[in-house]
């Protein structure tokens, strides 16, 4: 079988001016909607759309003099295919997404509609995926399988105790009831190929690639940091009633669920240093994640789903991400766990708590880190996960699971499937 | 208030409302009886005062100065956001509570702890006298440290405590120290950093009064300041007994009062007397000196002794997350709080399993600390609260865990997983045998800013010279 690749895509348009308010309107009264149709989508792991306000740079100036509407998935395959099978899911709602995005053509054509998704999408600088290879139907399949395997250890049990079995006797118990349901339902049980191997030496060229301008990065920031400092004095209260408000409508829209989707702008500092220097970082950070070939974690963080950072054209710098849990518990660990990869990437950006060698201080300096976190966060009119009850631990343990019932038992792996129950 | 008053069994919980009253002049009366940080040593009775958003406007401080206190705090436990962070839904929501709901708001809680029920009563017949005659409306609820140390469903409890230098509480086998600054606004936290301190405008008065922030007309108001979290917790004893015993039966357990006992226990993690199931995994052992002295990485890594999802791992995970026990440790330092919960109502009497005698009884459940977003409700939302905690995948806490709903409004069953090999067990269909009845967030003001509570706003003179 063929390995399923996850890209990231993010399409930016100006909204024309004046409907603003229109496409935020839209966008909420129809959030159910959007999201009943993404749910028939086969190829979208998570998506949101959300408006970008202007926002403020270092120098208080109004950075895009108009809002944009961003679009973006995590999704299964190829991007024709993709664009394809969201407009077989959304049909005409796409047409009421999009209705004021300059550009739009409108989804009657499938040619013109991918261009317009080609054109209008950019790269992200850096994309993480915690649980790459796993397509939709896949992580479907063995949350199913899962189920099945659950309602058979019940009919097994008296009370709350499975009745005494030998342990394979009970493990190929189960692996008979995932190959009925497995057959029935057209699921996949057994090794998926993941793709996950990385080429070590790639890896390694590829950290060493550029030196030179890493290097200046770091030579430099000592100048750039000192500079910081002189204009953090005219730095912006955070407590502006604009912000709190902001602050309350987010606050008020998460931890619905067991996951959460998290948007972030913010302006990069001016002059030429910084969008070099985060350049070389985004570079770095990447290099360092692949040679650690951290697979389900970013950066020892184990509840980040998919994870990007994406550049806009007119300096500044966006951050999506979808993870389980509390916004607090997510934070806290961007500050025990990452501090210094994110400070690298984010130190470059307006207002970011003072930083040393752009790696130092930054988010160790926990509340400052979190105010500044939820000043630049954007409210998010319509967000949607493919499978919100499932953390990152469960996609990949089921995985585990699958792999483990589609196997030929012994004593050691039977022992090590029913401890994944 | 950094003790847990041991000595003080007997107390009694005022609920305060300052509408129409003459709260600064109550204040100023009863400003004297108030326990400071340095008289805790000596005997006596205790009392304390804590303040919410709401009682400290009423007080004099506005808009600007409840700006520097903490967002939870100014927004009050019954605002939505915080409901849905702390899991206060359906039948826990703040619309049905008995105080600290939108109908029926609190402004100040005091807490009068005496050495026994004369003094008790001597003390409060005098607060009532005050209360009555500044006009500051009151609901009392009576609560007590158990003589047996046990709480309603008859488990030994605030076992584990953090140890705070300074707090003068003798420090057991197994107490992590924690920072200052984790329980006392103004000191190191657990990053090294000082959490914000609240501040307010300056006042006038012949009192000591907190010190001005340096270049500025405003005080450190919340210097040696803490949040107070608290929260009327009402417990079905009859339920939570019934339960077990009948999964005792459905599993056709020889003895029945002895299964049931330690499925409770694995529920809570601890039995009745206080003894972990690290330490005892089969039966009750008697206790040996050292009640909080284990770990769970080494001593149960697969959770075959104390499920992982029991509630002391869920309150208090010690080292079971991190790469290695001195980072899993670390990071759960940074979610800690002192606790001083008191017991209301009357012990259910009668043996396994119970009949309800429909007398409400429950838990006032006091926690103190310098960070509610950090510590308290991060406690409730991610390692109770959560269904995915500890590699866990769709249980909540057996005792105090939310009823959850999906999609389609139906709720979510709650289920309890038991590590065992070959597999795990599983209890399904758990009541939920404790509900919220009240609740709000005070914030605990050291002596000077209780000085500068009572003295006249006056800072228009002020700015005026």
């Amino acid at each position: 079988m063929s390995v399923v690749r996850q890209q990231a895509l993010t399409v930016v348009a100006p909204i024309s001016s004046g409907n603003e308010a229109a496409a935020d309107q839209w966008l909420r009264e129809n959030r159910r909607e959007l999201q009943r149709g993404l749910s028939r989508s086969t190829t979208t792991h998570f998506a949101r759309w959300v408006l970008l306000p202007p926002t403020l740079d270092e120098a208080g100036l109004r950075i895009g003099p108009q809002h944009l509407l961003a679009f973006e998935t995590n999704f299964d395959g190829e991007l024709p295919e993709h664009v394809a099978d969201l407009r077989a899911s959304l049909g005409s709602l796409l047409d009421g997404a999009f209705a004021h995005a300059e550009g739009y053509p409108g989804a009657e054509s499938l040619d013109k509609l991918a261009e317009f998704f080609r054109s209008r999408s950019l790269r992200a600088a850096a994309f993480y995926i915690a649980h790459g290879g796993l397509s939709v139907p896949v992580v479907h399949g063995d949350a199913a399988i899962k189920r099945a395997v659950e309602d058979r250890l019940r009919e097994l049990s008296r009370g709350a105790q499975v009745v005494a079995q030998e342990p394979l006797q009970l493990a190929r118990e189960l692996q008979r009831t995932a190959r009925g349901v497995a057959a029935n339902a057209g699921l996949t049980l057994g090794h998926v190929e993941r793709g996950l191997r990385e080429n070590p030496a790639g890896v390694l060229a590829r950290a060493f690639a550029r030196p030179f301008g890493v290097l200046l990065a770091f030579l430099l920031s000592p100048f750039y940091e000192l500079r910081d400092e002189l204009v953090r004095k005219r730095q912006p209260s955070f407590a502006t009633p604009e912000l709190k408000a902001k602050r309350d409508g987010i606050g008020l829209e998460e931890d619905r669920v067991d996951q959460n989707g998290l948007t972030h702008m913010v302006a990069i500092k001016p002059g030429w240093y910084r969008p070099f220097a985060l350049k070389m970082m985004v570079y770095l950070v990447t290099a360092l994640a692949d040679a650690g070939a951290l697979v389900g974690r970013l950066g020892g963080i184990q509840t980040i789903h998919f994870a990007r950072w994406v550049a806009l054209p007119d300096r500044r710098l966006l951050f999506f991400s979808n993870y389980d849990g509390s916004w607090e518990a997510y934070l806290g660990d961007f500050i025990d766990k990452a501090s210094m990869g994110l400070t690298m990437i984010w130190t470059n950006t307006v207002w970011y708590p003072k930083t040393r060698l752009l790696l130092f201080k930054g988010a160790k300096d926990e509340e400052a880190f979190k105010t500044w976190t939820r000043a630049c966060q954007v409210p998010t009119q319509v967000w949607y996960s493919a499978y919100p009850t499932l953390s990152v631990n469960d996609v990949l343990q089921n995985a585990k699971l699958r792999t483990l019932l589609g196997s030929e038992l012994d004593a050691a792996s039977s022992a090590q499937l029913l401890a994944l129950l | 208030m950094l003790f847990a008053y041991k000595q003080h069994p007997r107390s009694r919980f005022y609920l305060l409302r300052f509408d129409g009253g003459e709260p600064r002049e109550w204040l100023r009366r009863v400003l004297t009886d108030v326990t400071s940080g340095e008289e805790e040593k000596a005997g006596k009775y205790r009392f304390n005062l804590a303040f919410s958003a709401r009682g400290l406007r009423a007080l004099g401080l506005d808009d600007e100065d409840l700006d520097t206190f903490q967002r939870e705090f100014v927004q009050g436990m019954a605002h939505p956001e915080r409901s849905y962070v702390l899991g206060d839904r359906y039948a826990d929501d703040p619309a049905g509570w008995h105080w600290g709901g939108p109908t029926e708001p609190v402004d100040a809680v005091a807490m009068l702890y005496a050495r026994n029920d004369e003094e008790l009563l001597e003390r409060a017949a005098e607060l009532d006298i005050l209360l009555d005659k500044y006009a500051i409306g009151h609901r009392v609820e009576d609560v007590a440290l158990p003589e047996d140390g046990r709480e309603h469903f008859g488990f030994a409890d605030g076992l584990a405590q953090p140890f705070i230098r300074g707090s003068g509480r003798r420090r057991q086998p197994g107490d992590v120290k924690i920072a200052t600054g984790e329980l006392v606004l103004g000191y190191p936290n657990a990053y090294g950093l000082v959490t914000s301190v609240p501040n307010a405008k300056r006042r006038r008065g012949t009192r000591e009064h907190p010190d001005l922030l340096p270049g500025m007309q405003r005080v450190s108001f919340g210097h040696n300041g803490t949040y107070l979290v608290l929260r009327k917790l009402q417990q079905d004893v009859a339920a939570f007994w019934q339960y077990c015993w009948d999964a005792a039966l459905a599993e056709q357990a020889p003895n029945l009062a002895e299964r049931a006992k330690l499925i409770a226990a694995r529920f809570i993690g601890r039995w009745p007397n206080g003894v972990a199931l690290v330490q005892a995994p089969e039966a009750e052992a008697p206790p040996a000196a050292g009640l909080n002295d284990f770990n769970f990485r080494e001593r149960d890594p697969d959770g075959l002794k104390c499920p992982f999802g029991a509630h002391i791992r869920r309150a208090n995970p010690r080292d079971m997350f991190g790469e290695t026990a001195k980072e899993g440790l670390h990071d759960a330092n940074l979610h800690r709080i002192v606790r001083r919960g008191r017991a209301y109502g009357p012990k259910l009497a009668g043996s396994l399993p119970q009949r309800d005698d429909g007398v409400p009884r429950g838990l006032y459940f006091v926690a103190l600390n310098a960070n509610l977003r950090r510590q308290f409700e991060f406690i409730q939302q991610t390692w109770l609260n959560s269904c995915k905690f500890a590699g866990l995948s769709a249980e909540r806490d057996p005792l105090v865990g939310k009823q959850a709903f999906d999609f389609d409004d139906q709720p979510v069953p709650r289920i309890f997983s038991v590590q065992a090999r070959p597999v795990r067990q599983r209890y399904e269909g758990l009541p939920r045998v404790v509900q919220v009845r009240g609740g709000e967030y005070f914030f605990m003001p050291g002596m000077r800013a209780l000085n500068f509570l009572c003295d006249g706003v006056e800072t228009e003179r002020l700015e005026r010279k």
